[in-house]
């Protein structure tokens, strides 16, 4: 019975996982070279790798930023729309539109907007009078406009998970907390945040892994240029693999990528489940 | 003195009337239960007096003060909710301080007023456990704890009992009249078990598709029901309510003759109709309720209840004869309000 599924996993999930640690250790086969076993070869040369470097700074700035950011945005619009209002529903569609479009669409917008001189962001600077400014093409803002668009591409999709955390919440609690005199921010502290925690665990979880996973805009809007002021860990890594084809090297950073995220999210796991409550 | 007074008081849900413009006055210190099928309007009484919904017209007012427009927590009341409402995060403790957190109450009193309560209540071994882990009786006492903690002169509470099984129902009617004497509260009781009216209660307000029917005490409700709803809804049974037709029972020959003016109905309770008379019936069914029996009769096209002892029994289709004397019935107009009998004074008569 449990055959067809094993078969899967081992095929799909565990063989790919234990080659690519195997591979890690190897170097690259090339047509009048195979494979050999170099050690540490490859994690060596990935040290002294200031592009790898690059990338991984660039990747903390990332997560550091979208992971706050897309939460605290999910939950104020979740808040936001769980009131009684007219057109919530028409509200609650837009936010989660981003969601559903593909992040390949997602940066194509993104682009028009970004785009110098005819762009959207160029067109309603230019009323106030600003100064133009190529977004993408400054490496002192290529970075953060990235950011900007997957923020806004994960904030809807975490917003329904606190949409419906916060359904379930008897609104007989926001009442008795009414009755006893509790003003917004007392009952969002002391009663709704700690009852969402089981969420923002889930969410938050889910937002570390997205910020090590997100790869799909910078490939459409920037390449990882410019002079790889956006080159994430996984364009580093697709780079190195698909482009260069050094394929031991590239297994290393993979098998780095995931000890790190594994780690994150254990640690998220275990320090924040003690102060969640179910 | 009056603490709570409803003036023109109206509630409407878009097109829906839940609360007719009603005119309520709720004395201070007494047990007023508001009584009623569900859907007459009682919880949306309740929630307009806390402040939870806005009347959509008419003023409120707690002792003298218009609150019709203030918060609930400005209008120094507390409340316990059908669900209980209690935060299941916090511990049974810091259920009960929550307010005095809100309210910013220095430690030491906040200390000093929860050990008062959990003492009251009974609840001092639970103190630290979460709502979760308790059953419902006792989270039940937790939602009174701490709606008493805040010292407030008024406590409102929504069907706190429908939640208990039978049993604890019956134990915490009891309490919660004790505790109501002891603090000298103001209890306004929401409830649609007229067994719980019945027995706590000062006052009944009997409400009734979003209108008062009655209000009286218990045995004024029970003795004289101001409208056929009153009759038809308290007592277990209730009276049996039958139509008359030019000075008879419908569809029967059996003559009322002291009727009054304007009668369009009679009532009698099951208990007051006796056996061996000279009204004839036919037996239609028959409830055993152990001590007693409750015999449903047919009279012309009406039915009338008849309670008798639990020993007898009858067949249905058996016919017998019944009795009840003139001054146990009640009778209402074609409005279904009540028409006094007009009692023939033996100083005027002949």
């Amino acid at each position: 019975m449990l055959l067809p599924a094993l078969v899967l996993l081992v095929a799909f999930t565990h063989y790919p996982a234990v080659a690519t640690i195997i591979d890690s250790f190897m170097s690259t086969p090339k047509p009048n070279r195979p494979s050999v076993f170099v050690g540490l070869d490859n994690y060596a040369s990935m040290v002294e790798d200031p592009i790898f470097w690059q990338a991984l700074r660039n990747n903390l700035w990332f997560a550091l930023a979208t992971i706050p950011l897309s939460i605290g945005l999910a939950l104020s619009m979740a808040l936001w729309v769980n009131g009684r209002m007219a057109g919530r529903g028409f509200l609650r569609m837009a936010y989660f539109t981003p969601t559903v479009l593909p992040m390949i669409a997602v940066a194509n917008i993104w682009l028009f907007f970004y785009t110098p001189t005819y762009g959207l962001l160029e067109q309603i600077g230019g009323l106030f009078g600003l100064p133009s400014q190529n977004w993408l093409g400054d490496k002192a803002t290529a970075l953060a406009s990235i950011t900007v668009v997957a923020v806004w591409k994960e904030a809807g999709f975490f917003m329904i998970f606190y949409l419906a955390a916060l359904q379930g919440i008897s609104p007989s609690l926001r009442e008795a907390a009414a009755i006893e005199g509790a003003g917004r921010w007392f009952f969002f502290r002391r009663v709704l945040w700690p009852l969402l925690m089981p969420t923002t665990i889930f969410v938050s979880v889910n937002a570390v892994i997205n910020a090590f996973r997100m790869v799909d805009h910078v490939v459409v809007m920037t390449r990882g240029g410019p002079d790889n002021a956006t080159s994430l860990l996984l364009y580093h890594l697709y780079e190195v693999g698909f482009k260069y084809w050094d394929q031991g090297y590239a297994a290393a950073i993979t098998v780095v990528l995931l000890g790190a995220l594994a780690t994150v999210a254990l640690a998220q796991f275990f320090v924040l489940d003690k102060k969640a409550h179910y | 003195m009056s603490l709570i007074e409803l003036r023109d008081v109206e509630k409407l849900w878009g097109d829906v009337v839940a609360l007719s413009p009603t005119n309520l006055l709720i004395p201070e210190g007494g047990f007023t239960v508001l009584l009623g099928p569900s859907g007459c309007g009682k919880t949306t009484t309740l929630r307009l007096i806390a402040g939870l919904d806005a009347p959509s017209a008419g003023q409120i007012f707690v002792a003298g003060r218009d609150v019709t427009h203030e918060p609930p927590s400005e209008r120094n009341l507390a409340m316990v909710f059908q669900n209980y409402a209690l935060f299941p995060h916090l511990s049974v403790a810091d259920n009960i301080v929550f307010g005095l957190q809100v309210r910013k109450a220095s430690k030491q009193e906040q200390s000093e007023r929860l050990a008062r309560a959990l003492t009251l209540l009974g609840l001092e071994k639970l103190r630290d456990r979460k709502p979760s882990q308790l059953s419902g009786g006792q989270q039940q006492r937790v939602a009174l704890a701490r709606a008493l903690v805040a010292e407030a002169k008024i406590c409102l509470m929504d069907e706190p009992l429908s939640n208990l099984d039978a049993q604890l129902r019956q134990e915490m009617r009891q309490e919660l009249r004790a505790l109501q004497q002891k603090l000298g509260l103001t209890v306004v009781y929401v409830t649609h078990d007229q067994a719980e009216a019945m027995s706590m209660a000062d006052r009944v307000v009997l409400l009734n598709r979003g209108r008062i029917e009655q209000v009286g005490s218990p045995r004024e409700i029970y003795a004289q029901p101001a409208t056929v709803f009153a009759a038809r809804f308290i007592g277990t049974p209730p009276m049996s309510v039958l139509a008359l037709d030019s000075g008879a029972i419908k569809g029967s020959k059996f003559g009322v003759h002291a009727a009054p003016e304007g009668a369009t109905h009679m009532a009698v309770r099951p208990e007051q109709v006796a056996l061996g008379g000279d009204i004839p019936a036919t037996i239609t069914a028959s409830e055993y309720l152990g001590a007693d029996s409750l015999v449903r009769c047919q009279i012309g096209s009406e039915h009338v209840a008849v309670r008798i002892t639990g020993q007898q029994f009858f067949e249905p289709g058996h016919n017998v004869q019944l009795a009840w004397s003139q001054e146990t019935l009640h009778y209402f107009d074609s409005d279904g309000q009540r028409v006094d009998q007009v009692t023939a004074h033996p100083l005027n008569g002949e």
